[in-house]
């Protein structure tokens, strides 16, 4: 019998749960973005940051040492927070039904996470870029699943 | 009409594939009929009164129920595993084979 057949006849119809176990609508992709964001900016700060070796003074090469260290540390922590992010993403919110709809789903973390290791080990304008376009991939599944139009947004 | 027919809207994944989040069922009060393992029924929430649940009985011992849900993932359903097993008395309605 099927839905409209069940819902024109007499019975009374009331709704029952069938939920998950933890509160639904705690999940959001913005912070795997803010994280991949954050790495992307700190490699362009690297990347474009002169070095003073041949032309600077010993304070100028400590400050630019300084700087490039904080850089390297900051990609480091945000690259592995949004591997964090993204696993809780995964594993938590996406459930078995969701693979009907999104048959590239688990290729599409395992990417994004071996991004988030090569964004780490290199300083590569080009991994970064891509682990934004692969966030940008897991946000469209993600809102596509809660059946809500959120637009990809960037901080900066 | 029959009285002891009701029709359910499934709110939420935990018995997915068998359940569709939004697909309507039909269930039966089950009165004085026995409980049976395998069954899908409907049950009042043990921590939440108000709340009714969709959950299929995987095992009974002792007079209690241990409800499951469907779904495969081990965080899709709110189910005995997280409030352990219910009273028969909890249990309202099993869904119709018709």
């Amino acid at each position: 019998m099927t839905d409209t057949e069940l819902t024109n006849d007499n019975i009374p119809t009331i709704e029952a749960s069938a939920h998950c176990d933890g509160p639904c609508g705690v999940y959001d992709p913005a912070s795997a973005r803010v994280a991949a964001e954050a790495v992307q900016s700190m490699t362009k700060k690297m990347v474009a940051l002169e070095n003073p070796i041949d032309k600077g003074t010993t304070e100028q090469f400590v400050a630019y040492m300084n700087t490039m260290s904080r850089y390297a540390v900051i990609k480091e922590e945000e690259a592995q927070t949004c591997k964090d992010e993204l696993l809780i993403l995964w594993t938590d919110f996406f459930k078995p039904q969701h693979l009907e709809s999104n048959p590239e789903l688990h290729d599409t973390f395992w990417q994004a996470a071996k991004l988030c290791s090569a964004c780490k080990v290199e300083v590569s304008e080009q991994h970064a870029q891509e682990l934004m376009d692969s966030v940008e991939s897991i946000h469209n599944m993600f809102w596509a699943a809660k059946g809500r139009e959120v637009p990809w947004i960037r901080a900066s | 009409m029959d009285s002891r027919l009701l029709n359910v809207i499934v709110k939420g994944d935990s018995m997915w594939p068998t359940l569709v989040d939004g697909s309507t069922v039909r269930f039966e009060k089950i009165e004085d009929k026995p409980l049976e393992v395998g069954q899908i029924v409907l049950a009042k929430h043990p921590l939440h009164s108000n709340l009714l649940i969709i959950k299929r009985i995987q095992s009974i011992n002792e007079n209690k129920i241990f409800l499951v849900g469907d779904n495969p993932d081990p965080t899709a359903s709110d189910d005995s595993h997280n409030f352990g097993s219910i009273e028969f008395s909890q249990v309202t309605a099993i869904i119709s084979e018709n």
